[in-house]
């Protein structure tokens, strides 16, 4: 089969699970995660009557991104997505009918998970550069274009290529748990884990860490308390490459685990 | 005998009491419980520090056994509230990841596979159902929360010189009035849960969600907005406001008021009934 057969059909299966995650119950679940902060920033800039301190909004952005997207709405947006992309279909007793057309079973795996990198990527990089705007919308008028003009426009790229290479790192992995395990959620919570106490970890274990990587590329560092482990920032020639080369190994995990797998709905 | 002769005659035997009833949903529970190996696994673990507190407790008092150990002069730190309030402490996240394994299993696959009406067509109402699934958690959880924490204190007071016991009595009341507070509010939480979204999954993943998302969103409000008052949506904060004002330890529950604290968690207690008394009924209506 041609190679411009395969994109052609990569591009109908990104297509097809773009539209079921979309218009689905895993779409919504992510939305509301994504927007999340959204809510929260708009909220704050309603209920605060005074301006934050110039100095500050940076940095309270950079406290809001990194607890609660990175940590908290992203993790658990890609958990639910990439988590469901094959089980979500063996559950409904659907996946069949995807093994049953005469497309390659790695395209197939390929196909739904770039979908969900698009979804999760848009909706979370989306949002949390709306949210960033916000912030320094709330700032009194003008306050948004003068920060914009101010190396705010780089922030909001940094803040959006974080969370893209997030999604493609954890959602990598979820895929690949997917598959492997019945119930994700209990390997997710220890991964989380792992995650959440990487600021305490010494500078080899800091690596092992997705988050460390992420937390490099934030355009704004935040201090993590006098628990914490200071380790040295990864450079960005790594920082980039490391979360990508993870989401590809994953991927070619994933797509070989399929083109293993058995149908067996009788075991759910 | 005709067929028409067979009709139906109510029970004339003695009846079971209600108590005797209730116990039969713990009783079934359990079996499908421990069948799974991590339940059986954290279950195990969750002694592990209280079995910890009692060696040294015995330690603190048989300095002969610590001679020759680099601690010969004796364990510098008093068996006092504070010590208990961190065992409890510790304790309290064995409890909330017990609940979060446990819970979504006993009460989903009821209203799943439409077990419901047939519990409630033999002599159980909603409430005794509810109170029967309630006493599998707080039975469980209390095994590993006030009762441990309970033992280590009557070993303590039983070691100590004088009159420990009675002096610091009080302990043993905030040992279990802290404990209860918390195995009822993890319980009646996890099963509101349970009910409301059905699949023990999806279950686990919102009280998992629960617990760290306000958590996240509290102490952002709380450096945005200069309030304390957003850690209230916090659970676990508020319950460590709380263990604050049973054991005077410090646990990071930012300032939270103590009335606030005790607030947020009997209206979730509150809550998660509603949502009980909303979702556990003997019929459905199917859309």
């Amino acid at each position: 089969m041609s190679r411009e057969k395969r994109w052609k059909q990569l591009g109908a299966v990104a297509f097809l699970e773009l539209r079921r995650l979309f218009f689905g119950r895993d779409g919504l679940t992510a939305f509301f995660f994504a927007v999340l902060p959204l809510v929260l920033m708009t909220l704050v800039v309603t209920i605060r009557r005074q301006p934050i301190p110039g100095g500050r909004v940076e940095h309270d952005f950079a406290i809001l991104f990194q607890n609660l997207i990175l940590q908290v709405t992203l993790y658990l947006g890609c958990v639910y997505v990439f988590g469901s992309l094959i089980r979500g279909e063996q559950i409904a007793k659907t996946l069949h009918f995807l093994f049953l057309s005469p497309v390659r079973r790695e395209v197939i795996v390929l196909g739904k998970y770039l979908a969900g990198l698009v979804l999760t990527g848009a909706a979370f990089g989306g949002f949390s550069v709306l949210s960033y705007f916000v912030l320094l919308y709330g700032q009194g008028t003008g306050s948004l274009t003068a920060a914009l003009g101010a190396g705010g426009v780089g922030h909001a790229a940094a803040y959006f290529g974080v969370c893209l290479l997030a999604c493609a790192g954890y959602g990598a992995v979820f895929l690949v748990l997917g598959q492997w395990v019945k119930n994700p959620i209990v390997p997710a919570i220890a991964i989380w884990g792992w995650e959440h106490i990487n600021f305490v970890l010494p500078e080899v274990l800091k690596r092992l860490g997705l988050i460390h990587y992420l937390l490099s590329l934030s355009p704004v560092t935040v201090d993590e308390g006098f628990i914490a482990v200071i380790g040295e920032p990864v450079p960005v020639w790594l920082a980039i490459p490391a979360p990508l080369v993870l989401a590809v190994g994953l991927v070619a995990l994933a797509a070989w685990k399929v083109r293993h797998m058995e149908v067996d709905y009788g075991v759910e | 005998m005709t067929v028409r002769a067979r009709n139906f005659r109510p029970y004339v035997g003695a009846p079971t009491s209600a108590l005797a009833r209730l116990l039969v949903l713990p009783r079934y529970a359990y079996r499908e419980v421990f069948k799974a190996k991590l339940v059986t696994g954290l279950f195990t673990a969750s002694f592990i520090v209280p079995v910890g507190a009692l060696l040294v407790v015995w330690l603190k008092h048989n300095l002969a056994a610590l001679a020759r150990t680099p601690l010969a002069n004796g364990l510098s730190f008093p068996i006092d509230e504070r010590f208990f309030g961190f065992l409890l402490l510790t304790q309290s996240y064995f409890a909330f990841a017990l609940t979060l394994f446990v819970c979504p299993s006993i009460v989903s696959p009821d209203l799943v596979n439409g077990a419901l009406p047939l519990y409630l067509s033999r002599p159980i109402n909603r409430w005794q159902y509810v109170a029967g699934k309630l006493l599998v958690l707080v039975l469980l959880l209390s095994a590993i929360t006030w009762l441990p924490l309970l033992v280590v204190f009557l070993l303590e007071a039983s070691l100590s010189p004088g009159s420990w016991g009675f002096t610091n009595i009080s302990i043993a009341g905030s040992i279990v009035a802290a404990s209860l507070l918390l195995v009822v509010l993890l319980s009646l939480v996890a099963m509101a849960i349970s009910a409301w979204v059905r699949n023990p999954s999806i279950a686990r993943a919102l009280l998992f969600a629960g617990a760290v998302i306000p958590a996240a969103i509290g102490r952002i409000l709380g450096r945005l907005l200069e309030t304390e008052l957003g850690r209230l949506l916090d659970l676990g904060a508020a319950w460590g406001r709380v263990l604050e004002g049973f054991f005077g330890i410090a646990v990071r529950s930012g300032g939270l008021p103590l009335t606030g604290a005790w607030l947020a968690l009997l209206s979730a207690s509150a809550l998660a009934l509603l949502a009980l008394h909303r979702k556990l009924r003997a019929f459905e209506v199917v859309r």
